[in-house]
Order: C-alpha cells, then structure tokens, then sequence
C-alpha cells in the first residue's frame, strides 16, 4: 500500500473496551501512528471524518438499534475492507444475551420509562453487513489485530486464528481443566487467539472469544449434562456470547 | 550384548545429581491432582518415577509446539537459521517404552529422503533413558500395539530400565549410553538372575492389562470400510473438532507454517506449529475443503493411525497409548471404533 | 535412528530472479522464473515452493522447463495470498523458491502408445511440458489427442501454442460458454463433449489429465466405459502443502502424500482411499 492506509473506527453496543485495546496497543507501537492514519475514532479524537472513505473500517460493538444499521449501512458503501472487532460485533457478546428474554421485559427491567427506548434484537456486524474478516477477543485480540495492520501494511489477506482453545491450550502445555478437573470448559467449542487464558489459571474457558467455525455444541452441552450441569447452566454458557450465532445454537437448549 | 547393571534405589539421587551437569534431565514430576509433567529437574526429590502418564508425551522437548525456522530480511534477502537446539544438550529421563517407540516413529517421517534440519538437531541432541512399565495404565494397550510395557526397540535410545523393590535395572544401549553408566561407582554389574527377574516383571506388566485391539489384519480391514457409520455417528455426536487428541498424540507429526513480520515491515520470520487433521481448515485448498466434515476428518484420524500408517512407514501409528481418549472431552476411543468395524465384519 | 543426512535444511528456500511477467489471461499470468540453483534438474508434471517472505509459499507446477537458459515458467491463476503478492512482481524482482518437489508425469510409459492429454482451465500449464516432450519426439508415439476444456474463450492458455501444436498432433477445444470466433474449432460443452473424436483403439493409449477434480472424475469415467483401462490413467492433484517434503502432513491423501507419492498418480492408486474426490 502506497498512501498510508486510513482508518475509521465506529462504536455501536458495546463497553468500548476494543477501542481502548486499539488505543493502547498504538501506543506500544509507535510506527503505527507514522504508517496508518486514523481519520474517524470518537474515543482517540473529537471530530474527525465520519464519512470517509476508509480503507478500514473497524466496527466495535454489536447492533442493537436501527440508526445504527443505517449508519453500517454507509459505512460498507466507503470502506475497502470492513472488520468487526471484539465478540459484541463478531458474534453478539454480551448484548446479545438479551435475544433469550422478551424484548419489552427486558426494557422494563432498566427503564421506568421505556417510551424512549428504541431497542432491537441484537445482531452481529455480519447479520448486517458483508464482512472481511473479524478480529475476535473480549476485548479484541492483540495477535489477530497486529496481524491485521501489518497485512494491511504488507497488501495481504490476514490470516487470523480460527482453530479452537485447545489447540493454544495444549501448545502452551495446560494440563486440561475440563478432563483433569471436572470443569465445564467451553474451550472445545470456543475460538483460540486468547492464548488459553483461562485454561492457563486453571480455570475453565467461558467462551468469551465466542464460537469457532464447525463448533459441535451440540455434544459439548451433552458432555456438560453428563458431569453434572443443568440444562439452565447449558443455556448460560451457550448464552453468554455468541446467542445469535448458529454455531452455539445447538447448545441453546432450554 | 552389552552388559547390564544394577542402581540401588538409594543411589538414583546421586546419578540424577551427575546427569544433571551435563545435561538439562526432564524427568516426570508430580503436579496438583494426580497429574505428572516432564519438568527439568535438578535433584531427584521432585522426580516420581511411578508414574502412569503425562497428558503430553515428551515429544514436544525433540518436536516442540511451534518453532522458529528462519528469519529473513526482507529488503537484503538475507536468511538467519534459527538454531532448534537447547543451551544444554538435553536428557530425558523415565520416558515410557510407547513415548520411546512414537519418538522412534517421529524418526521415520523427519529422517526420511528428506531430512529435517530442525529435528535432526534436536534429536542429536537429546539422550533419552527409557524407564520400562511394571504394570499397564488405564487406558493403555502398548502390548496389543507392540510398543510396551518393556521396550521393544533394540537402538535409537540411550540406556533402558527396569524398577524392581530395591533398584533398577540399567541396560545401555548406545555408546552415550555406556558412558552414563561407566566409571561411576555406584552402578553394579546384573546377573543372569537379575535378568531372569526382568523376564518376569515383563511377563507380569503384560497380564496387567484390560485394554487390547486385535491389529491382525485390521490395516486391511479398515481400509475395506471407509464408509462404516461409525465416523458419522460418532463425529455427529462426540466429537468436537476440537484436535485434542491429535495435539496430545506423541505420533502426529503434521505441522502449519507461518509467517509473521514485525511492525518495521521488514523481518519476517518463518515459524511451524502443530497443526491436526482434526481442525476445519486442515485440508482446506483454494476453492474448496476436501475433508469439510467432521467425519472424514474422524475416518482420517483412525484409518491414519491404525492402516495407512502401516503403508507409509511400515508401523501403526499408534503407540497404545491412550492418550487420544484419556484427553479427548467426550472420551471417544479409537480402539472401541476399530472393534465395532471388526465386529461387524465378523458377523457378515 | 536412520543415518545422517548431511544435506542443507530443505524448509529454507533458494533466492529466484524473474525475468518476466505475462499477463495470459484476465485472471492467470505466467512468471518466468530463474532459479539460483547448480542442478537444474526439473521434470514436466512436478512442482516447486514459491513465495515472498512475509506472505508464505505456495506449491507451483511449471508450464515450461528450459534446461538451455536454465529457466522455468510458472502459469499462475489468481487466488490466495501468495499468489496476489506474486502478481504484483514483474522482471527483476526476486521469490523464494525450493524444489523441486514431486514425481512428475511417467513420460516413459507413452512409448509407442497413443496418447490422451485432458486439460481443464488451468490444469493445461502443467501439461505444456508434456506436450512440448510428445512433440519433440513424435515419432516415438502414435497418434496423440490434446483435449482441452475452458470456461470462456478468453480463458484459452497458450492459443499461439495450441495452433502450431495443431499442425502435428490432435488438438481439440471445448467451453462452456462459445460467444465469439477463435482460430481453432471450439465445441460448446464439457470436454468429454470431444471424446467422440476419439478414433483410435482406447485400449492401446495412455491418458494424463490435470484440472478441476470433478473434470477428472468425468472424463476418467468415459474413458474407462469406452475400453481404456484404468491403470493407464494418471491424474495430477493439487493440495494446500506447506512443506512439500512429506512431512506437513496437510497433502495426505489415504497412504499416499500429493507432494512426494504425486502430485502425479495412476488413477487406482489413489481412488482406492476416502477424501479424493475421484
């Protein structure tokens, strides 16, 4: 890439902590600053150019209301390339844990006044929108973001991780919790970038990378009944990220 | 034939202690909950040679989870070789005869026509002392595969030994073996009976075990029924892709390259890390997957391990060591979907 | 443990110099390529492992072998992250190269048979060498057939090539899709659309085929019904190797590695396991 690729980074439903990744990780890295340009991210500048072009787009946060969609919408029109970052856009996250109750109970729950709240189903940045890419983690991880910028730098496809915790687990030589101690490790089903964390503190995965490509959900929640877990606990843990994805759909049961 | 000796169990601390100057000893060490690890240890207090097995097999210190091979610059061209070898030469110590055997099986894929510069190094640089199995594990069946409970293998490893109540029975088996044992005064010299006993410790180990797999004609057999609908039943219901079993497994060799370059944009550097069969994107080419299922990856793991290996380097690729079903979630065992496959032949 | 093998280290690649690029078609460019290596020795049908630090390798089959000016020609479709870094190089610039790899086709076994050539899009590359070797020596065969399947006519590879060839063997053409004229006669269809031009005895000819494994699969199947014998079928394969020593593991197919056993197999050989599509 000749010109210094420019970036626009938009927040949608979400804790911000992506975008703070993004912002911490610049500053470890000083070249970034000289070899990319940041022309719209609302948490790094005031201002900036919403309106683009982008060769980047980088999308935190989940879909919650349509003002948002719509401005998805224009954002895909500008960019060269559009990248979720972090699981709320990638898979749903934690937003999306509000698909499992009816829509207006939920509202009732926060809001006395619910007459201003203009709330949807939560979707993820590729129920709206064609993608190119995601850059998964909670927050986003720092091995698939680098190698983001730097294929952007060197004009080549990114390669991110996309096998499952306990490839990383066992390269990092973990003895594993869900065998060894009885966890019900979401691990198996999970997409590895985290470097098992978890695992690694001896502590069960939580799936908050959410699902890997091809996850059989389906037999880890079987496996789950069979050491001891409630089909509620099942549907937490299935829940928790990734409730719009099919991949996690088969361990929904309730 | 080389001449055995005896270690009373009291002096194994003082020989540990001597090995361990020259070497980096790895031996296998207690962690929390019944686990073992292979650690490098610098006295015996730590070591515990009772134990059953270790979720990864020492495979990993002569073919280690992900490797630098080069690094390149990018504007000069230039190519730096990563070293694989260790500060100090390394030894492992009570390695089980199946974890001797795969390593021995490892050698037939990356010392082949073509050669492994990487593992070469390491392999030459590692001495490994085999501690024979006085009863089986859990899960495993080395004596149907041929790779245990006493080592089978007359060379490619350095000393073997067998524990009795008071001592070891220490048999060299490489000059480097020699040399660990020789000129040091509390190894004694074996008898006929001493060895006459190590038969019957072996003849005992062999009874021990609950779990067995024909492998007569099974090569054949499971290449006759690729369509069995045990992959499918199995891979729908059990299995989760996860690569558990391929990862923990001392055999699997396959590997994925890759290549990261640093923020200068100009050293890249090449590196390999275990790759499995299992994963989605194994087999993935430009437009199109040719095992997308988890069943043919299943098919391919089993048919792999216990028939094409056997045309490929002329032994199973599996070692019996049970760590694929001991470490995979859903305990899929391999051994009971060959014996479905046999049993249903059988009754045709 | 085998013996020691005091060889250089086979993952790490020589340095090759371009000496041209040629934009073939809308989506396949050739490289010429000049590798730095004392052996030039290269056979048709095999591969070498072609890339740029910082994007990886790839496997690439040649569609010439010069031993005279030590050059290689690489026919290159574009797809994947290699290959759109190798696109963008042009004379002068420099690849990484190892190889090469592979056993070629069994050019031996066309003595004093007839011989078919099936080729699909860009399965012709591979096959160019072969044509080149049955030409050089056409006394040595019977009559040969080039059968030779496209999508469009833009996506014709080699068309000067695939005139002068017509002068001395078969060269017959089929695409799906027929909107213009072309030099040569073009059949709308399949390749196996042509097969009815064949007029000689099957049972005496020996095919090599390479291109979409679905073609192969099709075009194997019509010609065993029409008397060839199986045996006499050798396909070429392609899988993602990485390291294409047989030792990656990613090119197994059954007992068989594509980078080492192949990428060139008699058609039994590899139909006997699971996962070929064949």
């Amino acid at each position: 890439m000749n010109e210094q690729p420019k970036i626009g980074v938009f927040k949608y439903s979400c804790c911000a902590g992506c975008e703070f990744q993004l912002i911490y990780f610049q500053k470890h890295v000083i070249d970034m600053f000289e070899k990319t340009q940041i022309t719209y991210c609302r948490m790094l500048q005031s201002g900036g150019h919403p309106e683009g072009p982008f060769d980047v787009a980088l999308i935190e946060g989940a879909i919650t209301e349509q003002w948002q969609a719509d401005q998805l919408n224009r954002v895909r029109a500008v960019s060269r390339y559009l990248i979720p970052i972090g699981s709320c856009a990638v898979c749903g996250g934690v937003p999306a844990i509000k698909n499992t109750t009816e829509e207006q109970e939920i509202e009732k729950r926060v809001y006395t006044d619910t007459s201003l709240v203009h709330s949807m189903k939560t979707g993820a940045i590729n129920d709206y929108v064609k993608i190119d890419g995601a850059v998964k983690g909670c927050p986003m991880g720092v091995r698939d973001l680098s190698e983001l910028v730097i294929s952007l730098l060197l004009d080549k496809r990114p390669e991110f991780v996309n096998c499952s915790v306990c490839v990383e687990c066992k390269l990092a030589a973990n003895i594993c919790v869900l065998v060894a101690y009885n966890e019900p490790c979401m691990g198996p089903v999970t997409n590895a970038g985290c470097g098992a964390l978890c695992p690694g503190h001896h502590r069960a995965c939580y799936g908050c990378w959410g699902p890997m490509e091809d996850a059989n959900a389906w037999a880890l929640a079987g496996q789950f009944r069979l050491m001891g877990l409630t089909n509620d606990d099942i549907h937490r843990k299935f829940t928790e990220f990734g409730q719009p994805t099919t991949q996690w759909k088969a361990g929904q049961i309730k | 034939m080389s001449e055995a000796y005896l270690l009373s169990r009291k002096r194994l601390p003082d020989w540990i202690k001597s090995l361990a100057e020259i070497y980096t000893v790895l031996g296998p060490v207690p962690l929390r909950r019944g686990q073992t690890v292979f650690e490098p240890i610098a006295s015996a207090d730590l070591l515990n040679p009772n134990y059953c097995s270790t979720m990864l097999s020492p495979r990993l210190f002569i073919y280690p989870g992900c490797q630098k091979l080069f690094t390149v610059n990018r504007s000069t061209g230039q190519y730096v070789t990563a070293d694989p070898r260790t500060q100090r030469p390394q030894l492992i110590f009570a390695i089980h005869p199946c974890d001797m055997h795969a390593i021995s099986v490892l050698d037939r894929t990356f010392l082949a026509k073509y050669e492994d510069y990487y593992y070469r190094k390491r392999r030459d640089d590692t001495v490994t002392i085999v501690l024979n199995c006085n009863k089986a594990c859990d899960s495993g069946f080395c004596d149907s595969m041929g790779t245990g409970p006493f080592l089978r293998l007359k060379q490619g490893f350095d000393v073997a030994l067998t524990a009795r109540e008071k001592d070891f029975i220490a048999e060299p088996a490489s000059e480097n073996g020699e040399r660990l044992i020789g000129g040091r005064d509390f190894f004694e010299r074996a008898t006929a009976a001493d060895l006459g006993e190590k038969e019957e410790i072996e003849q005992r180990a062999k009874r021990s075990f609950t779990k067995h797999l024909d492998t007569d004609g099974l090569p054949q057999l499971l290449m006759r029924h690729l369509d069995h609908t045990v992959y499918r039943r199995t891979a729908d219901s059990r299995c989760l892709g996860c690569t558990n079993c391929t990862m923990v497994c001392p055999t699997c060799y396959c590997y994925n390259v890759q290549d990261r370059t640093g923020y200068d944009l100009m050293t890249t550097t090449r590196q390999r890390y275990w790759d499995s069969c299992q994963e989605l994107h194994f087999a993935q080419v430009h437009g199109g997957n040719f095992r997308s299922s988890r069943e043919a990856r299943m098919r391919q793991f089993v048919t792999h391990k216990l028939a094409t290996w056997v045309e490929q380097y002329g032994c199973f690729g599996c070692i019996g060591c049970g760590r694929c079903m001991t470490w995979c979630p859903t305990g899929i065992d391999l051994t009971e979907m060959a014996k479905e496959i046999q049993r249903d032949a059988a009754e045709k | 443990m085998p013996p020691k093998n005091e060889n250089q280290n086979p993952l790490e690649p020589q340095t090759a110099i371009i000496e041209q690029h040629v934009e073939e078609t809308d989506d396949i460019f050739s490289l010429y390529v000049r590798p730095q290596i004392n052996d030039f020795n290269f056979r048709p049908g095999q591969f070498a492992m072609i890339g740029l630090p910082g994007y990886g390798e790839a496997p690439f089959s040649f569609s010439v072998i010069d031993p005279r000016s030590r050059m290689l020609v690489q026919t290159i479709r574009k797809a994947g992250t290699v290959v759109d870094a190798l696109s963008a190089l042009h004379s002068g610039g420099q690849v990484s190269f190892r190889g090469p790899f592979g056993n070629g086709w069994p050019l031996e076994k066309l003595d004093g048979k007839n011989v078919i050539v099936i080729a699909g899009g860009i399965g012709m590359a591979p096959l160019r060498p072969v044509i080149h070797h049955l030409i050089e020596n056409r006394s040595r065969f019977g009559e040969i057939y080039l059968f030779y399947g496209v999508k469009t006519i833009e996506d014709l590879l080699f068309s000067d090539d695939l005139e002068k060839w017509s002068a001395s063997i078969h060269v017959l053409l089929s695409a799906d899709e027929v909107r213009q004229n072309c030099r040569l006669p073009v059949r709308q269809g399949l390749v196996t659309v042509l097969f009815d031009q064949l007029l000689e005895p099957l049972s005496d000819a020996v095919t090599f085929t390479c291109g979409p494994q679905i073609m192969m699969k099709f075009a194997a199947a019509h010609l065993i019904l029409q008397g060839q014998a199986a045996t006499d079928i050798y396909v070429s394969l392609e899988r993602r190797m990485k390291c294409g020593i047989a030792q990656c593991g990613h090119c197994q197919i059954g007992a068989k590695y594509v980078c080492m056993d192949g990428p060139v197999f008699c058609l039994p050989d590899i139909q006997r396991f699971a996962d070929t599509f064949l």
